[in-house]
């Protein structure tokens, strides 16, 4: 009797058991194609937390249940038809919990509206286009504008009390006029005063009436987006018109050699912003740890887009963990809203979805230019 | 769902939509005109039902008429412009028509610009697809069986002798231009409602050439030809994932195998003699 209770009591516990004990994620990156530099080291960053994880045992939920992870990859060949269907594939699958999703946005913008129809959480791990709807499934890694733009101000007004910014911008170019208004919207919040927000139109050659304009404000930092023609040009004819203010813009601009080179050095000094990456830190002894491995694995050392692969896998394990479930998509991405502040390779990662998937606690690096194509990070 | 059924489904999808814009390709180049800009055309369509479904609550019927007819009247006036061109200049001229509407579409806010138009309902589902699909394989198979059929590929094989015959050549190669857009358009009005995207990369030249392979393929003499052409060379690299890294070397080799095996095209009128 006591034998046959037992192999009772077995048949019934060991399914659920069994159920339980793999978290499945889908991680649909750019293989081949043109997006491959990138979403190959996602690939690679992802399979490598997974690893790193089932080789330490797995991991414990909140709720006691032991998991190994499980990650299926797809290759979506930089092509929005085969991103949407590894997407649609992914999502009629079950045990799929959620998808690590592209870095190239020709994967990530279409897969957004589709991951809203389909419930399943996507995470996006180096797209930085901007999102036009968002909705509750679907999550951003990796810096965009959208946060490093105020960051970098705050920084900047922490350490040298910015006051007053005049902002020139392109107003034909979708991303440069975005984080141009961007700043002059952050203003209120950071407490500075935009005295100034002049556009010009891609292919400009005279940029002399704005910046007139500008220096009658008696400014001292300038903001200037625009692509490297005419930013340099800008830089240029502040110069011409005696106009002596710090300099601002966006993603690491001001220290690409050709601005460099097109203003003469005028943008020694300038600040813009990065996402951080660092091979050694240290402060962080982890990175290191985890470069280690990498090299091991793959023979080559990880690129910042390693590290957003295995951010985002880290991240999903600890929603997962939070969630107590393998399969349930809604407690799932109910719990990865509560991610807030945790730390990652590439920074620290938060989420509060709605109003959007944004990254809020993105790591944002604030550099100043000292030379051809040199930097230095603002402590 | 199963798992076969879950990889099946978009893959069918997809598989269904490359053939409806190939069999439109297979329309066109019916009467001689080689055309780099179906992906375009197809674009067109595709950005026109989209705008129509999504900004204007347009019933979808409607929009792939919509975009079919904007389709053919582009097509009409391409296959015009290009009548007495030789095949290189009008292979030219088709992809400057289509590389120059990448770009317009590039530069319209109000259809996204470099950002894609987004937000569109999802209206394309399988039964859909190959329900259009078998009614443009009819339409094809009359088609070739057709006066204006038979007058395309007399066009098509020797334009002169065709013309002392009294076809009627511009109006032939015109008109087979415009349907075959039109096609190409209703197949791009279903993708970007299954995709949910339009954007100015769907209009490219690379995608032209994929669907230009597709027919190639497949064979450009008979219907059947793209059909199995578009079916074989999407599924295949779908069924190669098992070879992540490889499989767009295998699916290269064995692309150029047959068309040294097979420069006609895998199916030929003979072969389905």
């Amino acid at each position: 009797m006591k034998r046959f209770v037992m192999a009772a009591l077995l048949l019934v516990a060991a399914p659920a058991a069994a159920q339980e004990k793999v978290v499945h994620f889908s991680s649909i990156n750019g293989q081949t194609g043109q997006s491959a530099a990138y979403g190959s080291k996602v690939i690679e960053g992802v399979n490598l937390a997974a690893k790193t994880i089932n080789d330490a045992g797995g991991f414990a939920d909140r709720c006691g249940g032991k998991f190994k992870v499980k990650v299926t990859t797809g290759d979506m060949a930089n092509s929005r038809e085969q991103a949407v269907s590894l997407l649609r594939q992914a999502a009629a699958d079950a045990t799929v919990l959620a998808v690590v999703g592209p870095s190239p946005s020709t994967g990530y913008v279409p897969m957004v509206p589709v991951a809203g129809q389909l419930k399943i959480p996507v995470i996006a791990t180096g797209s930085a286009a901007p999102i036009k709807e968002w909705n509750p499934w679907s999550f951003r890694l990796n810096t965009t504008s959208k946060v490093a733009a105020p960051g970098m101000m705050k920084t900047l007004k922490t350490k040298f009390d910015l006051k007053h910014v005049a902002l020139i911008y392109d107003v034909t170019q979708d991303g440069q006029r975005g984080e141009a208004e961007l700043i002059r919207n952050s203003a209120k919040e950071i407490g500075y005063d935009v005295v100034a927000f002049e556009a010009f139109r891609a292919g400009d050659n005279d940029f002399r009436p704005q910046l007139s304009k500008i220096k009658a404000t008696k400014t001292d930092w300038i903001a200037i987006y625009g692509a490297t023609p005419e930013l340099a040009k800008v830089v240029n004819q502040m110069a011409e018109l005696g106009i002596k203010a710090n300099i601002v813009t966006g993603f690491g601009t001001f220290n690409d050699p050709v601005v460099w080179d097109l203003t003469e050095g005028k943008v020694k000094g300038g600040y813009s912003w990065s996402a951080y990456f660092a091979l050694e830190d240290p402060a962080r002894p982890e990175i290191a740890k985890m470069a280690q491995l990498y090299k091991k694995e793959y023979g080559h050392d990880p690129t910042l887009y390693s590290f957003y692969g295995w951010d985002a896998l880290n991240v999903y394990v600890e929603a997962a963990k939070r969630a107590c479930t393998a399969t349930d998509r809604e407690k799932f991405r109910q719990a990865l809203n509560t991610i807030d502040n945790v730390s990652t390779l590439s920074g620290k990662a938060t989420f509060k979805n709605p109003p959007d998937g944004e990254n809020l606690s993105a790591a944002v690096i604030v550099n100043q230019t000292t030379g051809r194509g040199t930097f230095e990070a603002l402590k | 769902m199963s798992d076969l059924a879950a990889f099946l489904t978009p893959v069918l999808i997809t598989a269904g939509i490359n053939s409806i814009i190939a069999l439109g390709l297979y329309i066109t180049m019916s009467s001689g005109p080689l055309s780099v800009a179906h992906a375009a055309l197809a674009g067109m369509g595709g950005y026109l039902g989209a705008v129509l479904t999504t900004n204007f609550g347009w019933p979808f019927s409607l929009a792939i008429l919509a975009g079919m007819l904007l389709g053919f009247v582009t097509g009409l006036l391409l296959g015009l412009l290009i009548v007495r061109m030789n095949e290189l200049v009008a292979g030219l001229t088709t992809l400057g028509f289509g590389e120059t509407m990448a770009v317009i579409a590039f530069n319209i806010d109000y259809i996204g610009g470099a950002n894609a138009f987004s937000g569109i309902p999802l209206r394309t589902t399988l039964p859909l697809v190959y329900a259009v699909l078998a009614v443009i394989l009819f339409v094809a198979w009359r088609y070739d069986e057709s006066r204006l059929g038979y007058a395309a590929r007399a066009t098509r094989d020797s334009p002169v002798t065709a013309d002392a015959m009294g076809i009627n050549i511009t109006w032939v190669k015109s008109l087979t231009f415009g349907i075959g857009a039109a096609i190409a358009a209703l197949g791009g009005v279903l993708r970007a409602h299954y995709i949910l995207v339009q954007g100015p990369e769907d209009m490219g030249f690379f995608v032209s050439v994929g669907f230009l392979i597709f027919v190639i393929f497949g064979g450009s003499y008979v219907f059947w030809g793209p059909l199995f052409g578009a079916m074989t060379l999407t599924i295949l690299p779908e069924v190669l994932r098992f070879s992540a890294k490889d499989r767009f070397i295998i699916y290269g080799v064995l692309l150029t195998i047959m068309v040294i095996l097979r420069p006609q095209g895998l199916i030929t009128r003979r072969s389905m003699r």
